[in-house]
């Protein structure tokens, strides 16, 4: 194997036909996903509001009309989603980080509490927000 | 930077993250539905104005480290890679710069 940078070896999919489907494969995916869509949707979606608020009430205005919308209130809520099962997954991987979490059983226990958690935590802030 | 560093602030980065979510998440509760008045007075208060811009400086180091290591994951071309975070690096300055002008025009007291 050439040592150019350009042959360096990329990851391997571990979801689609060469794998068996498991939820670690899933979580890991997925908390790379939920992180671009946090980077790119949610937090200029944030700065939009933010930018909105410190150009004055005409701007704000236009802004509060588009999040209440049900487009808006849709990437709200999947932002919303995202955000709180990227968190989730992250604690579990800062655990990890410190080396307790490893057995099999733990790892998918984990797993299934962050989906669980994730979606009682979404709809508890959702039904309070509104 | 060698990547043990690289590795250490990326945890230290998510660690930061974990309470500043939560206040992010309180934040975005407690702003659903505000008209201008009551933002303008939620995010002129000092404190909140610290933590929002802590949350840009972490969440700002957070995404060009994640982002990165994604691309060096899956773009198969190096230098379309370097070219990438390169550019991920840019946005995330480019986002600290933009949250710390909206702060003080909001500490301004808004459009003057």
């Amino acid at each position: 194997m050439s040592s150019k940078p350009d042959s360096r070896p990329l990851s391997p999919y571990m979801l689609g036909p060469y794998y068996r489907f498991q939820i670690t494969s899933l979580l890991s995916i997925s908390g790379r996903l939920t992180g671009l869509f946090l980077a790119v949707v949610t937090l200029p979606v944030a700065l939009a509001w933010l930018l909105a608020l410190a150009a004055g009430p005409d701007s704000f205005a236009t802004v509060k009309a588009l999040f209440s919308g049900w487009c808006g209130k849709a990437v709200l809520l999947v932002s919303m989603l995202c955000l709180v099962f990227h968190t989730l997954n992250g604690i579990r991987h800062l655990a990890w980080d410190t080396g307790k979490g490893f057995e099999m059983s733990t790892v998918r226990a984990s797993g299934w509490a962050v989906i669980i958690g994730t979606f009682l935590l979404t709809a508890l802030a959702w039904w309070w927000a509104s | 930077m060698s990547a043990t560093t690289q590795w250490f602030r990326m945890r230290m980065s998510s660690l930061v993250l974990v309470p500043l979510t939560a206040w992010l998440l309180l934040a975005g509760i407690c702003m659903s539905g505000a008209d201008y008045a009551r933002a303008a007075e939620f995010m002129g208060q000092w404190y909140n104005m610290m933590l929002a811009l802590l949350f840009a400086l972490a969440v700002a180091w957070h995404i060009q480290s994640g982002v990165s290591e994604v691309i060096e994951d899956y773009v198969p071309s190096h230098g379309l890679a370097m070219f990438l975070v390169g550019l991920t690096r840019g946005a995330c300055l480019a986002g600290i710069v933009i949250v710390g002008w909206a702060l003080y025009r909001i500490s301004m007291g808004g459009a003057a």
